[in-house]
């Protein structure tokens, strides 16, 4: 059973929650366990941590990219 | 010729580029922190010498990879980092920047020093890189001079050489690296001076002495002090060796001195200690070799494919009780092209700088010089050498044969010719004309006209006939007619000079 840490901006709807598990099965190749969290921050999107890995897909984390390229 | 371009044109460009993909990166957590290093797990992915951050901007660097047990050496304040607390892959390495460094100070990480604000550079360049490949080289053959008599006549450097300058402590290392610094001022070379494990204070003094002597505008000091952690003494070479990079590969010379690799060497063993790697002999890691040549090997002249430019290294090694066959010292002088040997009895006895001819080399050598000087220095390493051995004979004070009581006398006014205070570089022309006073036979005679040609020919020359030096200096030879022209002003210097002693008796 593998830990998976999810924050999301708005609180995920059950069938949300259950793709999203499904998919990181999938992934993974394990059993899930999800723990989701809120954090507005992030505007929109999610950011799921799993086996030492960070995915970001969070609205902030694209802003913070954008200004990156056009502040280069 | 670049076209001038709008604003927004500039935005819509670069939000072109724009694609949108999630950030990966790994992550993990501390599960032991002590003595500056921290052992995290999970960090999938992770690059060896990969750069990881944890949270109140401290940054650590990547060195021991395992499945859930990853050795971390931090490169900045630890107090904060807690067990527990997250570690996230940057997913880069580290790298400093190329531009805006003149004059500054900055530390390994390229974070400026000096208070002058930030570095402002384009490019950034990681520290690790391999060194140029064979057929990127091309032969050394133009000259970096130092501005030291007996280096440029005896151990001469040419540009892309290693040239170690290795000797106990206090012996005129540093200041031998320095004033050859301050004598590239109007050269063209960019300098750099990476100061590794040194006290703070130290360190400003050398920045004080370049600054006094105009050396500092083409100048960087790297520093990572005895104050900073060991992980930063480690990569400030490397950081250094990637700025001086960024001027070779762009068709500039550099020069870099590396200050001490002694320093660096006990640095890199205190890390590779903390991160449990075996010991091996006097408790370096195995690969404390390889941790200096490949250092070594970045500096290079490069082939004219390659834009020509080149990277000229001065490292420094510190030994104890003048033990050169210890472990780093025989490391660092197998990987360097010469070695120039500062020696405490010599500095003691006002030999300064203190260079054991017999023990320096230049393995470049002749290529490295001017004609001019070529042929005035060709037999000073050979005359030193004899001298030196009959200065044995005669400490038994026995009669020596007139022959002999020459060549002793002849010796010793190379000898006093070779001293040379700091802060007053010599350049190829003066240095050649000097020679060539002091190797003419006949021309000067007694230690009295030693000295006095040492202190006044060149301002003499300057003055009566500065067109000799200049002739050398754009020819870089001496001819037949300039060394005729030359011998005839030396005969009248010296002849000023009798002169004026008889005219005060």
């Amino acid at each position: 059973m593998t830990p998976v840490q999810v924050r999301t901006a708005f609180a995920l709807q059950p069938e949300q929650r259950e793709r999203l598990k499904q998919k990181m099965e999938q992934v993974l190749g394990q059993e899930v366990t999800l723990t989701c969290t809120e954090d507005p921050s992030l505007l929109c999107g999610l950011v799921v941590q799993a086996g030492g890995r960070i995915w970001d897909f969070s609205a902030k984390e694209q802003l913070a990219q954008i200004q990156t390229l056009l502040t280069a | 010729m670049q076209e001038s371009i709008s604003i927004d044109q500039l935005l819509r460009q670069r939000l072109e580029q724009y694609k949108a993909e999630p950030a990966v990166s790994s992550y993990g957590h501390v599960l032991s922190v002590s003595d500056g290093i921290l052992w995290a797990d999970g960090l999938e992915g992770l690059q060896l010498s990969e750069l990881v951050a944890l949270p109140n901007n401290v940054f650590g660097l990547a060195l021991s990879l395992a499945p859930d047990h990853n050795g971390i050496a931090l490169l900045n304040d630890v107090s904060t980092v807690e067990e527990g607390m997250e570690v996230r892959g940057t997913g880069r390495v580290i790298e400093v920047p190329l531009d805006g460094l003149e004059g500054r100070i900055v530390d390994p990480i390229g974070r400026p020093l000096d208070g002058k604000g930030p570095i402002e550079s384009r490019r950034s360049r990681p520290i690790e890189q391999p060194a140029p490949a064979i057929m990127d080289r091309s032969a050394v053959d133009r000259p970096l001079h130092t501005g030291w008599l007996a280096i440029d006549a005896m151990v001469p450097i040419g540009r892309g050489q290693r040239e170690l300058i290795i000797g106990d402590r206090q012996t005129g290392k540093t200041s031998l690296a320095v004033d050859a610094i301050i004598n590239q001022c109007g050269r063209n070379v960019r300098c750099f001076y990476v100061a590794i494990g040194q006290k703070i204070s130290t360190v400003k003094q050398v920045v004080d002495e370049l600054a006094a002597h105009d050396a500092l505008s083409y100048t960087t000091i790297i520093a990572a002090t005895a104050a900073d952690p060991a992980p930063l003494q480690y990569i400030a070479p490397y950081a250094g060796c990637a700025m001086a990079e960024g001027v070779m590969y762009a068709g500039g010379d550099a020069l870099i001195v590396y200050d001490d690799l002694s320093k660096h060497a006990v640095a890199y063993r205190t890390m590779s200690l903390l991160l449990r790697r075996a010991p091996g002999r006097e408790a370096y890691p195995g690969d404390v070799f390889y941790l200096h040549s490949r250092l070594l090997e970045r500096s290079a002249q490069l082939s004219e494919e390659k834009g020509h430019g080149s990277m000229t290294a001065l490292p420094i090694v510190e030994t104890m009780a003048g033990d050169i066959s210890a472990y780093i010292p025989t490391n660092v002088i197998s990987i360097t092209d010469g070695q120039i040997f500062l020696e405490e009895g010599l500095f003691h006895a006002g030999v300064r700088p203190a260079v054991n001819v017999g023990l320096s080399v230049s393995r470049v050598g002749g290529s490295a010089q001017t004609k001019a000087i070529r042929k005035v220095a060709s037999q000073l390493r050979l005359e030193l050498s004899q001298y030196n051995e009959m200065k044995i004979f005669a400490q038994f004070g026995s009669d020596l044969d007139s022959a002999t009581q020459q060549q002793l006398a002849y010796g010793e006014r190379l000898m006093q010719v070779l001293k040379q205070g700091r802060y007053s570089p010599m350049p190829e022309e003066e240095q050649a004309a000097l020679l060539f006073a002091m190797t003419t036979k006949g021309l000067v005679q007694n230690m009295e006209q030693t000295t006095a040609v040492q202190q006044g020919l060149a301002a003499y020359l300057r003055t009566h006939a500065p067109h000799i030096l200049t002739q050398i200096h754009q020819t870089g030879e001496l001819s037949q007619q300039t060394a005729e022209a030359l011998t005839l002003q030396v005969e009248n210097f010296l002849t000023q000079l009798a002169e004026q002693k008889e005219s005060l008796q």
